[in-house]
């Protein structure tokens, strides 16, 4: 009897289990402008300044028992804001970013690994100034079911955070600082990025 | 030459004034600074508890007088949070530190030179002001 008992435990558990590990696609910039965020600090003796942008677009599928995930994010060059507009022009500029040509910076994952908790290392291709090169970085994705919290913020099914911040040069990517800049704009820059997916539409 | 000795006193005088007046000039900016990151409040953040979407990875030492600006809650590593949307919406520039001792050192460096140019002068046209006179005397 008790060995009976343990198996129909056994067998609910596991389709409770399968149930809840459907892995869903989750997407960013569908929802309120707010819930998406994206920085890129730059740091000198001058000063630290951050660019940002909430435009950020792209899609995500995780699953939140066997971590598995993949996807990918992009945002719009022109989105990008520091608070200064003449800096903003220069940014934008074909001396700089030229988002005339590269109207876009990409990121696609090619693997992730669960590291532990909600930490993950994603390994992915970064797309900047149109030069695209492979970089692995440390994320964390923070899963939440649908609830009344989560459709009073906004959302629609469940809901994804997903947080990284890695540097990267952009020499590498063929963005050369002009030297009456080299005070103010610091060849390597910091990039955050807070995303938010919803898995419904 | 009596101008060229006004202009060079004069110019000492003020390039003088202005090495001077960055020292205290930085005590005072130094003594408002508030060791603080940038942060947006927002509906999305605070469901996963969160006080909001930080901007700044690191804290910084920023000059901001408006208490309003500052939020209730602090960082994980108990610094303080600095409302973005305040500041964007009451148009007040996030001003580090870092900017102002960086151009007081500017300012520092600029005067300096400029007070020693100035003294320079000041002591060569002194220095050639006798043997004119005595030769005008002549």
């Amino acid at each position: 009897m008790k060995l009976t008992n343990a198996i129909a435990a056994a067998a609910l558990l596991t389709l409770a289990v399968g149930a809840t590990a459907a892995e869903q696609t989750y997407n960013i910039g569908g929802g309120k402008k707010s819930q998406q965020i994206a920085t890129v600090e730059s740091a000198t003796d001058f000063e630290t300044f951050i660019g940002r942008t909430d435009s950020l677009k792209g899609s995500l599928k995780f699953d939140p028992v066997t971590h598995k995930a993949s996807g990918n994010i992009s945002l719009e060059v022109k989105s990008i804001k520091t608070g200064i507009e003449l800096r903003d022009e220069h940014m934008r500029s074909p001396m700089w970013l030229d988002a005339e040509k590269h109207k876009t910076i990409d990121f696609k994952t090619t693997k992730i690994k669960h590291v532990k908790g909600n930490s993950y290392k994603v390994t992915g291709k970064f797309t900047l100034h149109g030069v695209t090169k492979s970089i692995t970085v440390d994320a964390t994705i923070k899963h939440l079911a649908e609830s009344a919290k989560t459709k009073g913020a906004g959302f629609k099914g469940d809901v994804l955070q997903v947080k990284s911040t890695f540097k990267i040069k952009m020499s590498d990517y063929g963005v050369k600082i002009p030297d009456m800049a080299a005070a103010k704009v610091s060849d390597t820059v910091k990039i955050a990025i807070t995303a938010y997916g919803q898995s419904g539409k | 030459m009596k101008h060229l000795k006004t202009l060079l006193f004069v110019g000492a005088i003020l390039s003088g004034f202005f090495l001077f007046a960055a020292f205290p000039a930085q005590s005072v900016f130094s003594s408002k600074a508030v060791l603080a990151q940038r942060v947006l409040p927002s509906e999305e953040a605070a469901l996963f508890g969160d006080a909001g979407d930080l901007l700044d990875s690191e804290p910084k030492l920023y000059i901001i007088s408006d208490a309003a600006a500052f939020l209730e809650e602090e960082s994980e590593a108990g610094h303080k949070l600095i409302d973005q949307a305040y500041l964007e919406a009451n148009g007040i520039y996030p001003l580090q530190l870092q900017t102002v001792l960086f151009t007081l050192g500017q300012i520092k460096l600029g005067s300096g030179i400029t007070l020693m140019l100035m003294l320079t002068g000041l002591w060569l046209v002194r220095r050639k002001g006798p043997p004119l006179a005595s030769a005008k005397a002549a």
